[in-house]
Parts: C-alpha cells; structure tokens; sequence
C-alpha cells in the first residue's frame, strides 16, 4: 500500500473527503464559537449575517449543515464498518470451507441481495425508533450482501490456489489459513468495498431522514431536507434550505465512490498485472 | 461446450435450471411473507401497537373489550404457529388489514397505487436501460478518449446525487422558476393528455437519468473487462467493421453479467425511484410509505414493504429469465456451481 | 529370474518391500462434472518409492501427473484405493501421525508465482513449515533458514522481499527451500521448471539433485521432457490419459521402450489427435500394432521382467 501513486480518481475522491472533514472540524469552531444565532425571521435569504439564509424556524443553515455533517458522516462510516465486517466474516466463511456452510450463507445472501434493503429498512428503523445507533445498526444488518458476495468469490479463488494447497501440505490448520493467509489476501477488497458502503451508507442514511426517520434533535443532511419538505420550503422557493444539505450529500458520497471505485480497480486486477505497480 | 450439441444433456440441464431458479424464488416470496408476518410479532415493544398502528392501538388501551376483538381476529393469544397459519390464510383471502389514517382497507389502497408506482418506473428504467448500456459500451472502449472521460466523471457525479433531492431541484427550477410544469401530483383520469404528459415529464427524466447514469457506469466496467480479454486482440485483427466488431465482441459478450448486476442492484434504483415520489406527491408506493411513516400507519407501511419487495423478485425473475434466454452459458455456468 | 534381474540393472539391496515408503495401490480418481458424466483423472494406478530413489513420472498435459502426485501428498483423497505412507494407509493415519507424514512428504508446485502467499515475506513463508510443526526456537529458525538458502543459493537479502518482486527462478528456488526446510524423506516435484527459462531449468535441476545426494531423499520428479527424466531418474513411470503404462528402470525404457507410446515419445512423434477418455486402451487409434482385443477390453498390467511393468495387450 505504502508508496504506491494514487490514481486521479483517488486523488480527487481524498480531496472531496478531506472537504467534508474539513466541515466536521469547522462544525465545532461554527456551533460553538462563532455561533450564528437565531434570526428573527424564518427563511430568510442569505446575507452576511446568515451565509446561507434561515430555515422555517429562523436556524442559520450553514450552521445546520456544519452540524449534519457530523451525524451523516459518522453514520456513514460506523454502518459501513458493522457492514463490512459482517460481510467479510460471512464472505470468508463461505467461501473458505465450501460445502453444506457455503450452501446456507450463499442463500442467505442470496436471499438478501434481492430483498430491497432501503424499504426494509424503513419499515425496521419505523419499528426500533430511529435513534442513531438504531440506524447504524440497521444499515450495518442489512448492507452486507453484496460485501460478502465479493469476499466468498475471492476467498473461493484463493482456496483453490496453489499456496493455499502448499499450506495443506504442511499441515497447516483451516483456522490459521483463513486468518493469517485468507483473510490478508482479501484485505484490499475488503477495503474498497468498506469505503464503498461509506457513500452507501450515508445515501441510505439520508434516504432515512428524507422520509422522516431520524433523530429530529440531532439532525443530518437528509433531516434538513426532510423538514424543507414537509414545512414547505420548496413551496416557499427557499432555495438555501435544501440546495446545500443536496450538495453536500451528493460530495461526500461522490468522494468516497470516487476513492472506493479507485481502490476496487487497484486490487481487482490479479497479483500477476499489479507487478509494475507496487 | 460439447455438452450442449447433446439434446438429451441440454434438456436435463434446461428442466434442473427451471427447478432452481423455481426453488430461489418460491423461497424468496415465502421469506418476504415470513419477514412481513415476524416483524411487528418479534420488534421490542407492543405488538399491538404495530399491528394495528398508533390510533387504533391509542384507543383500543382504553378499551379492553376492543384489544380482545382485535386480538382474537388475529389469533394473537394463539400459539405463534397458530397466528401464522391465520396470517397466511388473510393473506390469501387478499385481507392486508386495515389502515387507519385512510379510514380503508389496505389492500385496496395497494391495488390503486401499484399501478401508479409503476408507471414512474418502469418507461424510464426500460429507457434508461437501453441508452445506458449504449453508453456505457461506447465509454468502456478506448476509455483514453479526452471526451469519453469527461462524460464518465458526469456520470459518476449524477450516480451519488440523491435522486429526490435531483426531483427537488427540478421541481425548483422547472415548476417556480420558470413555471413550465406542475409542482406534483399524478395524471389522472379527467386529465387532458398533455396536462398529463406535463405530469410526468419531470419524474421520468429524473429517474431516467439517475438509473442512466448508473447503468451506463456498470457497462463501462463491464466492457472495460472484457476489452482486456484476448479474444478481443483476435477479434480486432480479423478486420471486421467498427459497429459489427462493437457489437459482436464488446455487446453480446457483456450482455448477461450486465443483466445479471443490473438485476442485483435492481433494488437500490427501485427504492431511489420510491423516494423520487416523496418529492412529487405522485401517490404511489414510496408516497404511501412516507405516509404510513408520518402517521404511525404500521400495517400500512408494513403492507407497502410487501408489495415493493413482490415487485423486486418479480423483476429479478424477469431479468434472470431474460439473461438465459440471452446466453446460453449460463446454464452450465451455474450447474458447475463456478 | 535371477538372471534377469541381473541383465536389468538391479543391483540395489535395499530394493525390498519394506523399504517401500510411499506407494499408492490401485488408485482411481474421477470428477462427476453435469450430469452423470464421468471425467477420469487416474485408473487403476500402482505407484511405489523406496527410500532414496530418484522417480520421474513422464507424461503430457492431462495424462493425470499432477493429480497422482497431489494424491501422493494427501492433498487428493482417491475415490478408490489406498496411499500407504511407511505401510501404514493413508486415510487411518491419527493426527500426530498425519503431522509426521506431511513433514516427511513435502510437494513442490508447478508455478512458483502462486506457491507463496504474495502478502507475505519470503523470510516468512520459508520459515512458516518450521512453525507449523512448532519444530524448533526462533533462534534455530533462523539458523536452519540461513542453512538451507545457502544450500539452494540464495541470498539472505533476498528474503525481505515480497513474492511479486523476485524473479521467477530465485521464486523457484525459495520455494524449493521450503520444501528441504522440514528435512523431509520425499520430495514430490510438480514439473518444478516447466514455467522457467532453459538455462536456469538446468540449474535449479542441478540444485534438487545435489539437495537430494547430500541427504539421501527420495524424489519424485514430475515432467513431460525426456531428456530431463534421463538426466534425473534412476526409475521411471509412462503415464498416459490417466493410466502407468509403463514403468521400470530409467536406462531399460529408454534403451528398448516396449509400449508403443513410449516407443513414439522416444521417437519424438507426436501424437496426432487428443486421446479418447473412454477407450479402453489410451493409445488406441494412435498405436500401429492394433489386434482386435485393443478395442474392446481395457490391457492388464503385466510384468515382463523384475520391475518392468507394461500395459499392451502385446505382453499380456
């Protein structure tokens, strides 16, 4: 990994990233020190006093989407994480011992691949109450698929291959394979397919509070595009109410399809046409 | 590939194909069923809050003789096997339950609204399909091109665009700024054809340029594979015309993992469309789902979930059918389990 | 009888049974691929080693080498028949002895781009055998691993790279290092040089066989080259479309070859067309003595002098 030229695709996906980070530092300085305060009339246009105008309940929304950025990003990432590893220990599992294990894990995941996961979500997150570790909870059970899909049919590869053959050989037990040779192995792909499921994540997650289930005291980009919604902003043309929470959900999950994407293609291709590159 | 000029070997393949692929979905549908029966029985809390959802439930507190009609119409004090068994049985009878916040029953809701769901989708997703694909493929070759990279970063900014908020900005800058189009709502009925028309136009050409946008990536990909393949350099130094060698080699090849991924992430665009319907009040399922979200209509949304996933698996099944019918490969590609 | 085993060559006195360590008794091995369709990899296959010898089994691509020698090294478990390691079966080994018999009996693969784990340092994967079998102290560690690339020659600097970064050659010979690195008794070596260029062929030839005249191992040599299995056997087994069609002393076969196929390969004549899986004799339709028994009934093995085994319906 180390020393190796990020791609242009990379390279512009960590900028879009480190922008959003950048907002979630600033989120801090914004919501406490340089705090805008409540302005008297409710959407109002933007001026120098509110950089991007006022909401229904007169909230400054640049301060709004500072704070959003926090609960979008770190939804993000901790379900993508649940996701991920659940999807890997599944992927690995599945494809490294074959047989009836395979069979049941490959229809489970089989069975939820097709299932579409946003509606299902819904409905659970409708049920559980939509509290934050509620939705990382639910985006991380039901987001694993297509993860563990890519796991199995790399680790089933890996399997079959000569070294993993040489191990057998000197009696190597399926445990230590699987962890210190399988699992390393599959790392890169893992990796992609985490930051992927980031920008997954964050779309699912916005997608949540877009139709009202989020936790309303502790809003994120989707919760501000869902009030724009149902208090009538659009109808109002307040524009900067949810053009910008827009923007930035669309940037930030660009910057991590863009990295992930750029990773995928990195480990991908095989061992054998990687030789120039590391 | 001897296998398949042996008719008898063919046909066993063809049968054991159709018994799997029937044995895939029957078990789909059931766990969808199961899912829609455990859920409301398994979640933390009342179970007759989600069964009924929060008005009737707020009422049916204050009165026991209500909780124990209700109770016994659904063989709630029945062991769980027992309930199942009624469940599967209304179900069969068509009887979703009843929804409180439209004052009718589900199912009816369900059977005006299904159509209307699908009117959104379906014409701009079998548009976006064959004009993404074309796309995509022309993209995926000599990906070098100055051009050809400008149009694949669009793309990619359009796939992580929200598709409703897309539908926000348009109704935005179509509807109030320039007044062009209705700000929601369905064509209906008493309409004239081109209110209609005005209706649809700003749903379609978001849904059709989100799914676009994502089915023209994955055909990139796809061919950008199957250039690197050496039965490529063989194709190209036959000689053969531009079109015919793009179409030969890079279309047909790609054509049934194309399916096959589209038919995967099938569910991801079908509930981006869902949200899409949120943002034009065009009452169909996504709209009923937001709906039964805002006035704690459990059975309601529980029921929309339902039908989304039916209509999910029926599409899913329609490209796998339609990706044998394509390719022969992959009946023996799934016998040999790799 | 004792006179013929004079004229053949046999002057060694450990050729007994007992001193057999490894063979393999009327081993059979088939994938059932689709429907009911029968893939035949191995058919009725005797095999045997004695201590020290030095075995080559010839044939081409697809004549079920590499599948005899996975099930050799129990990396294969046969459909029918039984692998004996020191007379005792393979499959009723307990778990200590299954630990003994994977370190005596060690496999060499034929692409040494895929027979180290890429993620890892060379360092590691050589030293990875010693513990597995929880052999030895870090310290010895590293001495038997200074030892043993010293004894394949190749440098120590050499080892903290990753797999991708070396050359083909030095790969083989680390691999080839892992091997020796248990001391094993057997060496089974999957046609070690077929993906490397001549001139370093020879040299790593060069280096398995002074490995195995300093410490007496016995090795069996997979390859489709016959001046190689010349250059390294002392016995020599004809594999073809999953049968030993003929077997015995290196310098018997190739002085008067008796089966036809091994007649043709010495000539240099390839064959003409791919074989038939089904037929009952491998090199029907390619031989020029056909009787009629040829093709119908598959020919028995039959032994035409001490250890000269041959299966043609011409010495049956």
């Amino acid at each position: 990994m180390v020393g190796i030229k990020p791609s242009f695709m990379e390279t512009t996906g960590l900028l879009l990233i480190s922008l959003v980070l950048v907002m979630v530092i600033l989120s801090f300085v914004v919501g406490n020190v340089i705090f805008y305060p409540r302005s008297e009339s409710p959407y109002s246009p933007p001026s120098q006093s509110n950089l991007l105008g006022t909401d229904d309940l007169g909230d400054d929304v640049l301060t709004l989407i500072f704070r959003g950025s926090r609960v979008s990003l770190s939804i993000g990432i901790i379900g993508s994480l649940v996701s991920t590893l659940i999807g890997t220990v599944i992927g690995a599992l599945s494809g490294f011992c074959g047989g009836s294990l395979d069979d049941i894990l490959g229809w489970l995941t089989d069975l939820f691949i097709v299932i579409p996961a946003l509606p299902l979500m819904i409905v659970l997150t409708a049920y559980l109450s939509p509290s934050f570790w509620n939705v990382v909870l639910v985006i991380g059970l039901l987001w694993w698929p297509t993860t563990a899909r890519l796991v199995r049919a790399r680790a089933w590869q890996l399997r079959s291959s000569t070294f993993v053959e040489g191990l057998i050989g000197i009696d190597a037990s399926k445990i230590y394979i699987v962890f210190r040779h399988i699992l390393p192995n599959v790392l890169g792909v893992v990796l992609a397919r985490f930051v992927l499921s980031i920008s997954h994540a964050i779309l699912l997650e916005a997608g949540l509070s877009f139709i009202g289930l989020s936790d309303p005291t502790n809003p994120s980009w989707g919760t501000i595009l869902h009030f724009a919604m149902t208090r009538g902003a659009l109808l109002q043309g307040a524009w900067w109410t949810f053009v910008p929470p827009g923007i930035a959900i669309s940037m930030t999950s660009l910057g991590f399809i863009l990295l992930g994407m750029g990773l995928e293609q990195r480990y991908r291709i095989g061992p054998k046409s990687l030789e120039g590159k590391i | 590939m001897e296998g398949l000029n042996d008719p008898a070997m063919r046909a066993s393949l063809n049968t054991s194909f159709f018994i799997r692929k029937f044995v895939r979905y029957f078990t789909l549908v059931f766990t969808i069923i199961f899912l829609n029966f455990a859920m409301p029985r398994l979640m933390p809390g009342d179970p007759l809050l989600f069964l009924f959802g929060e008005e009737v439930y707020g009422a049916a507190i204050r009165n026991p003789e209500l909780i124990q009609s209700l109770s016994a119409k659904y063989g709630l004090n029945k062991p769980i096997f027992d309930q199942f068994i009624i469940y599967l049985g209304n179900l069969f009878r068509g009887d979703l339950g009843y929804s409180f916040s439209y004052g009718r029953p589900i199912a009816e809701i369900i059977a005006e609204r299904v159509p209307l769901t699908l009117l959104m989708t379906l014409p701009p997703t079998l548009l976006s399909l064959v004009t993404g694909a074309m796309l995509g493929l022309h993209l995926g070759f000599n990906p070098e091109r100055a051009h050809k990279k400008a149009i694949s970063s669009l793309l990619m900014v359009l796939y992580s665009v929200p598709p409703y908020w897309m539908a926000i900005v348009a109704i935005l800058v179509f509807s109030l700024w320039f007044n062009l189009t209705p700000i929601g709502g369905a064509p209906s009925p008493g309409m004239s054809i081109i209110t209609g028309v005005s209706h649809m136009i700003l749903p379609f050409s978001v849904i059709a340029l989100f799914n676009a946008a994502y089915v023209a990536i994955i055909m990139r990909g796809l061919t950008l594979e199957i250039a690197e393949e050496p039965f490529i350099i063989t194709a190209k130094s036959k000689g053969l015309s531009y079109i015919k060698f793009k179409i030969r080699h890079l279309f047909i090849p790609s054509l049934a993992p194309f399916l096959s991924i589209a038919a995967i992430e099938l569910g991801f665009t079908f509930s981006g469309a869902l949200l899409v319907e949120i943002a034009f009040s065009w009452p169909g399922m996504g709209y009923t789902m937001w709906q039964a979200v805002v006035e704690r209509d459990y059975p309601l949304l529980q029921a929309t979930f339902t039908m989304t996933a039916l209509i999910v698996v029926l599409a899913n099944a329609l490209a796998d059918l339609a990706s044998y019918a394509i390719d022969p490969r992959i009946r023996l590609r799934e016998n040999g389990r790799n | 009888m004792r006179l013929i085993q004079d004229l053949s060559g046999i002057r060694t006195p450990n050729n007994l049974e007992s001193n057999v360590i490894l063979s393999a008794e009327h081993v059979s091995k088939w994938y059932i691929s689709f429907k009911r369709r029968k893939t035949v990899a191995l058919e009725n296959v005797n095999f045997s080693i004695f201590k020290g010898e030095k075995v080559c089994i010839i044939g081409e691509s697809g004549s079920g080498k590499s599948t005899l020698a996975k099930i050799l090294c129990g990396l294969i478990t046969p459909n029918s028949g039984e692998v004996r390691f020191e007379g005792k079966k393979l499959s009723e080994l307990n778990k200590s002895e299954k630990k003994v018999f994977r370190m005596r009996v060690q496999y060499i693969p034929q692409c040494p781009d895929l027979a180290l784990d890429p993620t890892w340092y060379l360092y590691d994967s050589l030293a990875e055998p010693l513990r597995i079998q929880k052999i030895c102290s870090k310290q010895d560690e590293f001495e038997r691993v200074k030892e043993v690339c010293e004894r394949v020659g190749i440098g120590m600097d050499q080892l903290r790279r990753k797999p991708r970064n070396v050359s083909g050659g030095e790969l083989q010979r680390v691999v080839i290092a892992r091997a020796f690195i248990l001391s094993p008794e057997i060496i089974i070596a999957d046609e070690p040089t077929s993906m490397l260029d001549p001139s370093i062929q020879a040299k790593i030839v060069r280096t398995i066989l002074d490995l195995q005249s300093e410490s007496n191992i016995g090795i069996v040599f997979l390859t489709h080259d016959l001046e190689l299995a010349k250059l390294v056997s002392e016995k020599m087994f004809v594999m073809l479309g999953g049968r030993i069609v003929e077997s015995g002393y290196t310098r018997d076969i190739l002085k008067t070859p008796l089966h036809p196929y091994t007649k043709s390969l010495l000539m240099g004549v390839p064959p003409k067309t791919e074989f038939k899986q089904n037929s009952p004799c491998g090199f029907y339709g390619e031989c020029e003595i056909v009787s009629e028994v040829c093709c119908q009934y598959p020919p028995p093995e039959s032994e035409v002098y001490g250890g000269r085994k041959v299966r043609c319906w011409r010495y049956a």
